[in-house]
C-alpha cells in the first residue's frame, strides 16, 4: 500500500513537471501567437465573414445576405475583367521575368570583370520605391515630352501613348513590372548558381555534353529546379499584388484594360466604401493566392528536391 | 605504345607555376598512382590529362594521339570524382545511361517526351538499357537503379560513379581521389574492389591521391610529387625501399622514417652522433649526409659497443603485434622512432643501444636531399 501511495507520488510530481513544462512553452509561443492571431488570423476570419454582409464603411447596420456578394461578382463585367487581366498579367511577368532573370545570372556568373558592378545596376530597381519610379515612368512615356515620344518620332510615329491605349496598357504596366522584378530574380539565381558544384559540368563534360545548352540542359537546370520553383511562386504572388504602378499611371484606365484584382478590390473598398463585396474579392484573391501555394506544396515540391 | 604519354608538360597561373616539366609514361592496363600532400598539384594533372584543364606547354599523348586540343568527351577517357559528382536529379539508371546517351543520340532523339518514341531512338535506348544493366550486375547495384543518389550511401555512390565511368568501356580511368569520402572500413573494401575491377577491366589507370597506403597497395606504378615535380616513378616497393630523395622517404611509411644528421670523414667513414658505424660511403669523403633509417631498420643490443648509439626511452606505443619506441638520440636530442617485436622489460626513461643496419640504411646529401649511392651495398 505504502509502495503504491509512494509511487503515485511520483507519478503526480512527474505529471506536474509535465504540466509545468507544457505551461511554460505555451508561454514561450504565446507573444506570437496572440499577435499572428490579431493581425493576420482574425483580420482574414473578418474579412470572409464581411463578405456575407451587405456593410459599407460607416454604415451602423449591416445585414447578412448569404452568397449574394459573390454572385454580384460573376455578373459584374468590371470584375470579370479584372480577374482576365490578373491572370493574364501573372502569365505575362511570370516566364519573361524568369526567363530575363536567369539570363541575366548566367552572363553575370560567367563574366570575370564588372560583374559587380552589372549585379547591382540590375538590382537597383528592387530597391527603388515603385510609387516614385512610376512618376519617373509617367514622363519617360509622356506622348510628347516622353523619352518613348522621341524614340517613337525617330521611326515617324507621333503622339503614342502606351497608357492611354488599352491595347497597350497592360502590356506597359507588365513590362516595367518585369523591369523590376528581373534583378530580384537574378539575385536568386545567381545564389543558385554558386551552389552547383563544379565537379557536375567536369562530369557533364566527360560524359559528352558539349556545348553550353547540353550542359545548361544536363545540370544547370536540373541543379537549379528548387530556386526556379521558389522565383515562379515569388514573381507569381508578387505580380498578383502589383498595385502601385497603376495607381500612379493609369487607375485601373483606359477602360479597365488595365484593372487588376488588387485595383478593383481597393477601388470597391475604399472608393465606394463597398466593404462587403470588397470583402468578397479579397476572398477570391486569397483562394487564388492559396492555391498556388497548395500546388507549390503538394505537386511541384516533390519535383524539385532530389533528397 | 604507351597508353598515355606526358611529355615536358607544365602549368602555371600567373607567376605561380604549378607544375614543372612533368614527364610520365603509362603502358596500358597498367595502375598509376599519382601520390602526394595535397596542393602538389596532381589533381591539376589529371585535369589536364582530361583535358578538363590545359596545360601551359608540353604535350599529353593518349594512345598515340596528341589530345591538347581534343575535348574531353572525345579522348575516350572517363573520370570518377572525388565528390561523384552524380546528377541529383536523375535515377541510379539514367545516370549510368548518360555518357551513353549524350553520344549515341542525337538532337531529335534526346527530346524530352517525343524523342523516346521515335523508331530508330527505340533500338538505341535498348542497346544503351542492355549496357546498363551488364555494368550494375557487374557492380552489384541492380537493386539501386530506381533510387536517386539522394537516397545512397557513401559506398553505393561511389559504386555508381565506378559504374557511369565503366559503362563506355573507355581506354583511360581517371580518378581523383575516389575513396577519401568514405569511412575507414569502406575505403579498405573498396581498394580491393577497384584493385580488383582493374584486374578484371584490363585498362589503364590514373589514380590521384594523398593517401600512401592506397598507394602502395593498389598501384603497378607510383609518381611521388611534390611541388609540382614528379621526384620518383617507380614500383610500390622501389619506392619504399629505395626512394631517390629525402622527401619521398619522408613521404612514404608509416611510421615516418627516422632522418638523423651524421658526417662522413677522409676515409669515407660515416659518424652517427660521434660514433662509427662501420659503413663506408666512396667518393663522398667529408660530406655533410642525412640518413634515413626506418623504425625496423633500428637494432636494439644488449651491450654498448663501439658502434652503437644509446638512447632514452620517451614513450612507447603497443600497437598489438609490435611496439614503437619513442627515444631521444644524440646531443640534438632528436625524436627517433623504434620499432622493436617485444620490449624487453624496458620502460620509460630507461637508456638503450640501437645499432643501424646499414644495409637497409638510406643515404642522403644533407644539402640537396638527393639520394647518395657511393656504397655497393645499397646500389641500385
Amino acid at each position: 500500500m505504502q509502495l503504491l501511495g509512494k509511487e503515485s507520488t511520483e507519478i503526480k510530481m512527474l505529471k506536474n513537471r509535465k504540466l509545468s513544462q507544457s505551461f511554460l512553452g505555451y508561454l514561450f509561443v504565446a507573444p506570437s501567437f496572440v499577435l499572428m492571431m490579431l493581425i493576420i488570423i482574425l483580420p482574414t476570419i473578418l474579412i470572409v465573414v464581411l463578405s456575407f454582409t451587405d456593410w459599407s464603411f460607416g454604415d451602423p447596420e449591416f445585414a447578412f445576405i448569404g452568397f449574394e456578394n459573390y454572385f454580384t461578382l460573376l455578373e459584374d463585367d468590371v470584375f470579370r475583367t479584372s480577374f482576365n487581366n490578373t491572370i493574364y498579367f501573372m502569365f505575362l511577368v511570370l516566364p519573361i521575368s524568369i526567363i530575363l532573370g536567369l539570363a541575366m545570372a548566367i552572363l553575370i556568373n560567367n563574366i570575370t570583370k564588372g560583374a559587380k558592378i552589372y549585379r547591382a545596376v540590375f538590382f537597383l530597381p528592387v530597391m527603388a520605391s515603385t510609387v516614385a519610379m512610376g512618376i519617373v515612368w509617367e514622363f519617360m512615356l509622356h506622348p510628347t515630352i516622353g523619352l518613348s515620344a522621341h524614340f517613337f518620332g525617330l521611326f515617324g510615329f507621333n503622339n503614342i501613348d502606351l497608357l492611354q491605349n488599352s491595347s497597350t496598357a497592360l502590356i506597359t504596366i507588365a513590362v516595367l513590372t518585369v523591369w523590376q522584378f528581373a534583378g530580384f530574380n537574378m539575385i536568386l539565381f545567381l545564389s543558385g548558381l554558386a551552389n552547383i558544384p563544379k565537379d557536375l559540368y567536369d562530369a557533364a563534360e566527360i560524359d559528352g555534353a558539349k556545348s553550353f545548352f547540353s550542359k545548361f540542359w544536363l545540370v544547370t537546370w536540373p541543379m537549379l529546379g528548387p530556386i526556379t520553383l521558389f522565383v515562379s511562386i515569388y514573381t507569381l504572388v508578387r505580380a498578383f499584388q502589383v498595385f502601385d504602378y497603376i495607381h500612379v499611371l493609369t487607375k485601373g484606365g483606359p477602360n479597365h484594360s488595365t484593372e487588376l484584382l488588387s485595383y478593383t478590390l481597393y477601388i470597391e473598398g475604399f472608393e465606394y466604401f463597398r466593404a462587403g463585396y470588397a470583402s468578397a474579392i479579397a476572398v477570391v484573391f486569397l483562394l487564388l493566392t492559396l492555391s498556388i501555394t497548395l500546388l507549390k506544396t503538394y505537386y511541384f515540391e516533390k519535383k524539385v528536391h532530389y533528397r | 605504345m604507351s597508353a598515355l604519354s606526358i611529355k615536358n608538360c607544365t602549368k602555371s597561373y600567373g607567376d605561380v607555376q604549378i607544375l614543372k616539366d612533368i614527364n610520365l609514361h603509362v603502358k596500358k592496363g597498367e595502375f598509376l598512382t599519382l601520390l602526394g600532400p595535397s596542393g602538389c598539384g596532381k589533381s591539376t594533372l589529371l585535369k589536364i590529362i582530361a583535358g578538363l584543364d590545359t596545360q601551359t606547354s608540353g604535350e599529353i599523348i593518349i594512345k598515340g594521339k596528341e589530345v591538347t586540343n581534343i575535348e574531353p568527351s572525345n579522348r575516350n577517357i572517363s573520370m570518377v570524382f572525388q565528390s561523384y559528382a552524380l546528377y541529383p536529379h536523375m535515377s541510379v539508371y539514367e545516370n549510368i545511361a548518360t555518357p551513353l546517351k549524350t553520344r549515341k543520340l542525337d538532337a531529335i532523339q534526346k527530346m524530352p517526351f517525343i524523342g523516346k518514341y521515335l523508331k530508330k531512338s527505340k533500338q538505341i535506348l535498348k542497346s544503351i538499357d542492355k549496357d546498363v544493366k551488364e555494368v550494375a550486375d557487374k557492380l552489384n547495384i541492380i537493386h539501386l537503379l530506381d533510387r536517386k543518389p539522394g537516397e545512397l550511401s557513401g559506398g553505393q555512390k561511389q559504386r555508381v560513379a565506378i559504374g557511369r565511368a565503366m559503362v563506355r568501356n573507355p581506354h583511360l580511368f581517371l580518378m581523383d581521389e575516389p575513396l577519401s569520402n568514405l569511412d575507414a572500413s569502406l575505403r579498405v573494401q573498396m581498394r580491393a574492389e577497384i584493385a580488383a575491377l582493374h584486374r578484371e577491366l584490363n585498362e589503364t589507370f590514373v589514380y590521384v591521391t594523398h593517401d600512401q597506403e592506397e598507394a602502395m597497395t593498389m598501384s603497378d606504378k607510383v609518381a611521388v610529387m611534390m611541388d609540382g615535380v614528379i621526384l620518383q616513378f617507380d614500383t610500390p616497393h622501389n619506392i619504399y625501399t629505395n626512394p631517390n630523395h629525402i622527401k619521398v622517404a619522408q613521404f612514404i611509411g608509416s611510421p615516418n622514417i627516422n632522418t638523423l644528421s651524421a658526417q662522413s670523414y677522409e676515409e669515407g667513414e660515416v659518424y652517427l652522433c660521434g660514433k662509427n658505424i662501420d659503413f663506408k660511403l666512396q667518393g663522398y669523403e667529408l660530406s655533410e649526409l642525412s640518413l634515413g633509417i626506418r623504425p625496423e631498420s633500428f637494432k636494439v643490443v644488449e651491450e654498448k659497443s663501439s658502434k652503437s648509439i644509446s638512447a632514452s626511452i620517451k614513450h612507447i606505443e603497443n600497437l598489438g603485434s609490435h611496439y614503437l619506441l619513442y627515444v631521444n638520440v644524440g646531443h640534438e636530442q632528436n625524436i627517433c622512432i623504434v620499432k622493436v617485436n617485444d620490449i624487453n622489460a624496458h620502460k620509460i626513461d630507461d637508456i638503450i643501444h640501437l645499432e643501424v643496419k646499414t644495409k637497409k640504411m638510406l643515404v642522403f646529401d644533407a644539402i640537396t636531399g638527393q639520394r647518395i649511392y657511393g656504397d655497393k651495398n645499397v646500389k641500385k
